[in-house]
């Protein structure tokens, strides 16, 4: 009886369901049926077996201006306010925007762009170097940025501007390069860190100098203002910049840098550069001017900066990192001995992590964290490809196993075939009694 | 009077009854309608082999055999049931019930009559005694099944339920035989042995006894049938409803195969919400027995994880539910945009949902769960469909898959290895390309473990010294190889999978690949299952190594030493095993190369994964204990002094089982290439 009813039942659901899909065409077809399943042709080099060496791009300013939108949707998201992405963000607007304007999704009336154009700061035939300055000397990444903006000053053949900007600018007394003038912006706003006080700030940089190509290092805070400063310019902007070739023309990393794309800018242009790009400008003294700068009204409010303090350097930010692996067997003391000679970040591979030996917040590799310092000891690491995956982008590798055919060895630029009890404290001890500390 | 309390008891029974059906049946129209009838030919086979076959249930014979009777009982009584209703309702001149002997005559002459007594005895007891046993499984043997351990009332009520329409059908007819009521009178003393059983409890009644309490059976067996048949589709016997529908109606490809994504149209990816299940998906839920088949052998589960694959199934018609009213009233204003659900389907650290985020990253793919279901529940699908909400449409997900979608996108390998390194393995050995060999015929596809992996790359070369020993015309794509997209597809990310299976294809067609031999199995199944889905005309003939070395040994293109090899024990990939059905060639082989071959526990079809299908190879493992080791210890305990794997990843998780419980010394892990390579 049951059965019958449920027979019953399975075959009106059955005549149902057919009826349905036959009769709804808007209804999705049946996932046997579909005949094209939807590919999505994505064209990279590797579409390509042979994948081309270089790639050369030209841009148009057009193209140029969305290539800056792009990088600027891809900076740091955390600084746009809601609502306002959608809007064009211009030098006045920031500047004069009320309080409880209403975010509206209308387009912006034709008048405004032009209007806010004009007062826009002009370009002129100069090179402005934009530098996000704190505390006594000028980071590395700066004084690469500062190099490629003489070089291009000294390919164009125009007069060098450097603007130091920040809270605390007293390094721009010794910004100084031959033959350029040096200003700073100093405002207790810029602190903060917020990339739209920048943008303005750099805006009052160019309405007292007149340049049309501004060069700026890509930094956090770079690579936060520097696109929006070209989308309030309404120019070009050619991003993270590896060398300069000509007056218009330069290299930049692309996939990951499997490929280098060599780019034309056309009319004013922002540019920002890759520290690893340029060698560090060596810098002299100068006696910067001051350009007064007026924090606008903004919607961003910074709320606090969390800095974890560790007695050792954070593992992903350290220039040396020191990893332990299985072949401490649990005991860390000399590869901690060795990171403090050194001044190193501490890491370990995900054995000694799963061994609980140490936290696993000091794993380095796949599914840990990627680190790519100057200086990586791999001690007591066999050098498993989940390892590898993780610090594969350190500049110089320095193995250290008991076993010469630890696979360690093969990706390692210094290799020692040693008992790591003996070899690290021999190390440490040479490091301290050498002075052998390297420096940041 | 009788007849009218039957009549109105059974109409208000149906209505009810139906009302209910069409109550599921309107909660699975919520998804989205992906029902065919496509391949109706393997439709059909389907319900037989594992309906009328019991194909799932026989595979663990004690259990399955008890479900047989129950299941063939159940048929038989149906038979039955339309005379004891009618028996109720339509009676004779001298006032006895309807039987089927007014229509087939008299069992004593006709045959028909005494194989339907004969049926109906078989039932009754075959049933009673089924019952018997399922009770001392549940009260007696509950410790040492571990499908039993957790308690369900649902069960013993569905136990109780059967016990008692057995005994009140047996009493009926017991006492009508002492009544010689009807079709018994005619036959007394003429043709008894057919119902023997049925005449031991009637000489054990005495008229009055009978007569007093027929009325009693009766309406004892035909208020429970109603009633039975009323709690159905509140209770885990829904799979009598579910089970037929969902072999029938449900996509082909066992789950093996997962749907593709359409995103020129869709706005949102993945399954993030309960209408975005297909209906087939649906109509799953509603098949579940909640037999904890798949739950005692998830690897996730077993290892003290968040992921309980029964538990998905039934938090997703729980989630089903629990939006009722809201689902109802979007499909009745013509699905207007997305429905308003008050409760939601996944949720996560700072959110409640019916299935929490952890759950959904702890499964392996492995398939064991979909290997098991007797009513074909499709566990993985479903959960790589909420996976890809999380990736696609949320960007939710655990971190470490940051670098593995990172590694895969820039540089083609999922540990983000410089591409241009990818045909390093091969320096100095004047390894044939597409390029230097295009007239090859077997495209050797490396795959990313093969081509990064130090471990790896041993088996690429001991491939590499068979191929070329059995003078194999092979070439390798070298440094235009690029990953499949096997571990984005796993991990939801579809988008990122469609373009680098349209990146390898086009590769594929340049160089005019045809056939292809992988040592991995995970790219042996994106080949054979996923790539058809991305390309349909792409026909690629694809095999395993392990399938293709057993070939070349029978075809004596290879010759083996013949000397003696260890005790071995073969831990069978998920991918192979259960996606593929490849279990004798790895064994096969390993016998050839002289071993002696030792089972572990689970094994073949069986096979308890190594932990790292499913993406999983590229995250931590921090909840339980770990499946790598708990597969490792299962390798030891056969003896073994070599356990023989047959995939990359299988590779790296036994041989980290090994070294992580200190047993590296005295078991080997190998490629089965490298084993067969050994002996050449």
């Amino acid at each position: 009886m049951i059965s019958i009813v449920i027979g019953v039942v399975v075959v009106a659901a059955l005549a149902f369901f057919m009826s349905r899909s036959g009769s709804e065409t808007a209804t999705p077809e049946p996932s046997e049926a579909k005949a094209e399943p939807p590919v999505r042709q994505v064209e990279t080099p590797k579409a390509e077996p042979k994948a081309k060496e270089a790639l050369t791009l030209i841009m148009s300013p057009k193209e140029a201006q969305a290539a800056a939108s792009d990088a600027m949707a891809s900076s740091e998201p955390t600084v746009v306010p809601e609502g306002q992405t959608e809007k064009p963000t211009s030098a006045t607007e920031l500047q004069a925007e009320p309080e409880n304007e209403p975010q509206t999704e209308q387009e912006p009336q034709v008048e405004t762009p032009t209007a806010t154009k004009a007062e826009l700061p002009a370009g002129g035939s100069a090179v402005l170097a934009l530098l996000d300055v704190s505390g006594e000397n000028l980071s590395s990444p700066n004084r690469a940025a500062l190099s490629a903006a003489s070089q291009l000053a000294e390919a164009r053949g125009v007069p060098l501007h450097i603007c130091c900007l920040g809270a605390d600018t007293q390094s721009a007394a010794h910004a100084g390069l031959e033959g350029a003038t040096v200003h700073s912006i100093s405002d207790e706003s810029l602190a903060d860190g917020l990339s739209e006080t920048y943008t303005a700030a750099a805006l009052s940089a160019l309405a007292a100098i007149p340049a049309d190509a501004i060069v700026g290092a890509a930094s956090t805070i770079g690579k936060g203002f520097l696109p929006r400063l070209a989308e309030a310019l309404g120019c070009g902007m050619v991003s993270e910049i590896l060398s300069v070739e000509s007056a218009d023309t330069f290299t930049r990393a692309l996939w990951a840098g499997s490929t280098i794309a060599t780019v034309k800018g056309e009319g004013r242009l922002v540019i920002s550069v890759r520290a690893t790009g340029f060698d560090p400008a060596q810098t002299s003294e100068a006696s910067p001017q001051s350009i007064s700068f007026q924090a606008p009204p903004s919607k961003l409010r910074f709320v606090e900066r969390q800095v974890t303090s560790s007695a050792r350097p954070d593992l992903s930010e350290a220039s040396v990192v020191v990893s332990g692996g299985r072949g401490t067997k649990g005991d860390f003391a000399p590869i901690e001995e060795l990171a403090d000679a050194l001044a190193a970040g501490m890491g370990a591979s995900r054995a000694a992590c799963d061994a609980g030996w140490v936290p696993n917040d000091l794993q380095v590799g796949q599914t840990g964290k990627v680190v790519a310092p100057n200086l990586y000891f791999a001690i007591g690491i066999s050098g498993a490809i989940q390892h590898i995956a993780g610090m594969k982008g350190s500049k110089t590798i320095v193995a250290i196993n008991k076993d010469a055919d630890a696979p360690i060895f093969g990706v390692a630029d210094y290799g020692l075939v040693a008992d790591l009890f003996d070899a690290c404290p021999e190390l440490a001890q040479k490091v301290a009694s050498q002075g052998l500390k390297p420096t940041a | 009077m009788h007849s009218i309390a039957v009549v109105t008891v059974l109409t208000l029974s149906l209505a009810f009854f139906a009302r209910n059906c069409w109550r599921l049946i309107r909660m699975i129209r919520m998804g989205l309608d992906d029902f065919s009838l496509a391949h109706l030919a393997s439709r059909i086979e389907d319900v037989l082999i594992n309906v009328m076959g019991q194909a799932k249930l026989l595979r663990h014979p004690g259990a399955g055999i008890l479900h047989m009777a129950f299941f063939y009982g159940f048929l038989l009584i149906q038979v039955g049931l339309v005379e004891f209703v009618l028996s109720g309702v339509i009676f004779d001149a001298e006032g006895h019930g309807f039987s089927y002997a007014w229509l087939l005559g008299n069992p004593a002459e006709s045959w028909l009559m005494k194989v339907y007594w004969i049926s109906q005895e078989l039932a009754i007891y075959g049933v009673g005694l089924a019952c018997v046993i399922a009770i001392f499984r549940r009260w007696f043997l509950r410790s040492f099944l571990p499908r039993l351990k957790k308690r369900s009332v649902d069960a013993e009520l569905i136990i109780g339920f059967i016990a008692m329409l057995m005994i009140t059908l047996a009493g009926t007819q017991a006492a009508e035989v002492v009544m010689q009521h009807g079709v018994f009178a005619a036959t007394d003393g003429h043709w008894t042995w057919g119902r023997p059983f049925t005449r031991l409890i009637a000489s054990s009644m005495s008229p009055e006894f009978a007569q007093a309490s027929y009325s009693f059976f009766w309406w004892g067996h035909f208020v429970t049938i109603m009633g039975f048949m009323n709690y159905l589709p509140f209770s885990k016997h829904m799979h009598l409803l579910g089970a037929v529908p969902n072999y029938f109606l449900r996509p082909r490809g066992e789950g093996k195969v997962l749907k593709t994504v359409d995103f020129e149209t869709s706005e949102e990816f993945g399954v993030g919400r309960i209408d975005l299940f297909a209906a087939s998906d649906l109509l799953d839920t509603f098949a579940c027995a909640e037999c904890d088949r798949c739950s005692v052998v998830c690897p996730a589960t077993t290892t003290g994880k968040p992921l309980d694959p029964q538990k998905i199934i039934h938090d997703i018609k729980e989630n089903l539910y629990a939006n009722e009213v809201n689902l109802l009233e979007w499909a009745e204003n013509g699905r207007q945009g997305a429905p308003n659900c008050t409760v939601d389907l996944i949720g996560g650290a700072d959110s409640e949902g019916s299935i929490h985020f952890d759950e959904l990253w702890d499964c392996t793919s492995c398939g064991a769960c979909m290997q098991e279901c007797p009513v074909g529940i499709r566990h993985v699908p479903k959960i790589i469909d909420m996976r890809r909400h999380l990736v696609m449409t949320e960007g939710n997900y655990p971190t470490e898959l940051e670098t593995v979608f990172r590694g895969l996108e820039t540089n083609a390998n999922p540990w983000g290895l410089g591409a241009n390194t990818r045909f390093d393995w091969a320096d100095g050995m004047d390894i044939p390309t597409v390029e230097s060999n295009p007239d090859f015929e077997f495209l050797y596809y490396v795959g990313c473990a093969g081509s990064f992996d130090d471990r790896a790359k041993k088996v690429t070369l001991a491939m590499i010294k068979l191929l070329r020993l059995a003078e194999v015309n092979f070439a390798v794509l070298g440094k235009g190889e690029s990953c499949n997209g096997e571990t984005a597809r796993r991990l939801g990310n579809e988008y990122l999978f469609v373009s680098m299976a349209g990146t390898l294809i086009e590769t594929f067609k340049t160089y005019g690949v045809k056939k292809v031999v992988t040592t991995c199995p995970h790219c042996l199944n994106t080949f054979k299952h996923d790539y058809p889905g991305v390309d349909p005309e792409l026909a690629l003939e694809v095999h395993h190594h392990t399938d293709f070395l057993s070939k070349l040994l029978t075809d004596g293109k290879l010759e083996l030493d013949g000397k003696k090899g260890g005790t071995i024990t073969y831990h069978d990939s998920c991918y192979l095993s259960r996606y593929n059905g490849i279990t004798e060639s790895p064994r096969s082989l390993l016998e050839a190369a002289g071993a002696d071959l030792v089972e572990m526990e689970r094994n073949k079809d069986r096979g308890l994964c190594c932990g790292a299908g499913g993406g999983r190879m590229w995250m931590e493992e921090d909840t339980g204990s770990r499946i790598n080791q708990e597969r490792t210890r299962e390798a030891a305990a056969t003896g073994a002094d070599t356990v023989a794997v047959a995939c990359p990843f299988c590779m790296t998780m036994i041989g980290d089982g090994t070294r992580e419980l200190g047993l590296d010394e005295g078991l080997q892990v190998k490629d089965v290439a490298e084993l067969i390579a050994e002996r050449v």
